[in-house]
């Protein structure tokens, strides 16, 4: 039997359009629905999620989204409606247990030749992922919410960094300001013994600048001498501390600076220590060059002071023991009394020499130690000038010499101390007659000079050799070849008339011309102070 | 004709305590010979040829160790006994005359001039 071949038809034109339909919308694992135009349920394809059939048909939509999805609902819809364009939203149901699903939903208008009459809502179930989009965006939320609070903190930490380093900053300013501006020289050497730093004055001390001396030692930098002064090349202070790691509390030293010129140093050493081992030493170094100088001073002064007082003692016990050992004679012998009564004016002189000296040496030290007291009040300086003519008037004569005193113009008085000033023209006057050859011509002058009265001591004596002059108010200082006069000095008086001068806010000076003579110009405030 | 006299010089810019000196060894029956300055000093020790130096130190211009300085640099008076005599007590003073050459150094307060005198015998042998 022949059979017959029928042509070949696609197998879904076989199909009713019904039939694809319904295939596809109860298979489809997507939820089929149809809503007319006010959005209630006309058509459902499956409601195993939600509620039975029967009962959403004739209802809305929305109401099955929950509350805060409806509006997006609606709009979906109406939007639909109006460009009849599909469209597309996500919401969240309430699903048959309890729990809500989320769902992305198609919209598209189902049209006919009237117009959309209904829409097609075509809902997928997109729990499962919404659910890992909501777990990420949690986590990524927590990252955000971790790294907003990490910059917080990251934030708060830089901000107290750049406080502390300000605060560092200013620590470091502080010190580095302490350490170049105090007076004293701050070093620092290293374990190696070597310099590492010093501050501007150890430049000036030394010499040597600070880049200049890093990495050298403490000895050579500071060209050290020990404590009396003596330079030895092995000589380092530093040294000791290093090997004993005990600081030097205190210690003096003559330093060398770089040009030659030297002062002396009290130090202090200080190992800074690290466990045992021994990572810096600190020098604090003071110039203590001018608390030397007047210690030295000081010791000049008593050597000094000592010599000229032993002086006249040397001659009185001298006579004294030649007259009591007899050596020159009985006392009682009566041929003897003309050299026995020289010899008690030598003593009698040397005496008076002595209390004298005594005098002016308690004078310097009173000075000296600010204990001389004015008793201030109005002087006329003429006055004053008379009465120390007057009582040099028989040792001029004596002398064969010429004290003559000249009053220029009104005088005003001056605010003083009547025999302290008189003590200066005594002085003045003494000198004059003491260290220069009998037939001195010694003229006292005095003018008003602006706010204050001037006093010329002047004469045509020897002068004052020009190496001389600039210290010649100091201590200890006289005229060489004027030793041998009579009536020997102590080398204080000029000394003590610049002092008592001073005290009175006054000032003194000296014009000299060796071999002409000599004048001393004071002046004195008129006005008190 | 009698023994000579030790000659002594006296270098001294005291005039009190040269004369002094001078008196106390003139009674002892010393030839003595003063100067009043380090300079009148040295030409006296060259001239004169002294048997023995007394030796002041604070003198102006030219002081006593420069003096003694000088006198040891000489032939003529390299071992011409000198005693320094000064009212200067410190160490470094004396050492520093004992150093320079001094036989011996005195300070002029604790000794009377019996002292003084007393010891010329003791570096001139008669």
């Amino acid at each position: 039997m022949k059979k017959t071949k029928t042509p070949k038809k696609p197998i879904l034109d076989l199909l009713p359009i019904e039939e694809r339909w319904n295939s596809l919308v109860k298979n489809t694992l997507d939820f089929v629905y149809i809503v007319d135009r006010q959005g209630k349920f006309i058509f459902v394809n499956r409601t195993d999620l939600i509620y039975k059939k029967e009962k959403i048909l004739g209802r809305e939509a929305a109401d099955y989204v929950l509350k805060e999805y409806r509006p997006i609902v609606k709009k979906a819809f109406n939007r639909c409606l109006k460009t009849a364009q599909p469209q597309i939203y996500e919401a969240e149901i309430i699903a048959v247990k309890g729990e809500t699903r989320w769902f992305r939903s198609y919209v598209s208008p189902i049209k006919t030749s009237e117009g959309i009459l209904a829409l097609l809502l075509i809902s997928t179930d997109i729990t499962a992922a919404k659910k890992a989009e909501i777990e990420l965006q949690k986590v990524h939320n927590e990252l955000e919410q971790r790294v907003y609070s990490r910059t917080v903190e990251l934030q708060k930490l830089t901000e107290k960094m750049a406080q502390n380093l300000v605060g560092v900053e200013r620590e470091k300013n502080r010190w580095e300001a302490i350490f170049s501006n105090v007076e004293e020289g701050v070093y620092i050497s290293d374990s190696n013994k070597r310099t590492i730093t010093m501050n501007g004055a150890c430049e000036i001390m030394s010499g040597w600048d600070e880049k200049e001396a890093a990495g050298r030692s403490y000895h050579e930098v500071f060209s050290c001498h020990d404590n009396q002064g003596h330079y030895y090349p092995d000589f380092d202070p530093v040294e000791k501390v290093y090997q004993s790691l005990e600081p030097i509390h205190y210690d003096e030293h003559l330093h060398t600076s770089r040009d030659g010129s030297e002062r002396w140093v009290g130090v202090s050493y200080t190992p800074i220590l690290d466990s045992e081992h021994l990572v810096q030493c600190v020098a604090v170094i003071r110039d203590i060059t001018s608390l030397k100088e007047i210690e030295v001073a000081k010791s000049e002064f008593v050597s000094i002071a000592s010599h000229e007082l032993r002086t006249p003692l040397t001659v009185i016990n001298g006579y004294l023991s030649l007259l009591l050992s007899g050596d020159l004679g009985d006392i009682s012998d009566a041929s003897k009394r003309m050299q026995h009564l020289q010899v008690i004016n030598k003593i009698y002189n040397e005496t008076r020499r002595l209390t004298a000296l005594v005098e002016e040496l308690l004078n310097v030290t009173r000075i000296e130690e600010g204990r001389i007291k004015l008793n201030l009040r109005e002087v006329y300086l003429s006055e004053v000038i008379r009465e120390v003519v007057s009582e040099f008037e028989p040792l001029v004569q004596r002398q064969n010499s010429v004290l003559q005193a000249n009053f220029a113009g009104e005088e005003k008085p001056i605010v003083g101390d009547c025999d302290k000033i008189k003590q200066v023209l005594v002085n003045l006057v003494d000198n004059a007659i003491k260290y220069n050859p009998p037939q001195v011509k010694i003229n006292i002058k005095i003018r008003p000079y602006n706010d204050r009265v001037e006093v010329t001591v002047e004469d045509n004596g020897v002068g004052i050799p020009a190496a001389l002059q600039g210290r010649i108010f100091s201590k200890f200082q006289q005229v060489p070849g004027s030793y041998t006069k009579e009536n020997k000095g102590s080398g204080l008086g000029l000394f003590i008339a610049k002092s008592l001068v001073e005290l009175h806010h006054g000032s003194i000076e000296l014009r000299s011309t060796p071999g002409k003579g000599s004048e001393f110009i004071f002046s004195l405030p008129t006005v008190a102070r | 004709m009698g023994k000579e006299k030790i000659k002594v010089l006296l270098i001294e810019d005291e005039k009190e305590v040269l004369e002094l000196y001078k008196l106390k060894l003139t009674l002892d029956d010393y030839d003595v010979i003063t100067a009043t300055s380090g300079k009148e000093g040295l030409e006296k020790a060259f001239k004169e040829n002294p048997d023995l130096i007394y030796l002041d130190i604070k003198m102006p211009e030219m002081d006593g160790f420069e003096v003694l300085q000088r006198l040891r640099s000489e032939e003529a008076t390299k071992t011409t006994p000198v005693v320094i005599l000064s009212n200067f007590d410190e160490q470094e003073m004396i050492e520093k005359g004992l150093t320079l050459g001094a036989n011996e150094y005195l300070i002029k307060s604790q000794f009377t001039p019996e002292d003084i005198s007393s010891k010329v015998k003791n570096w001139v042998k008669e």
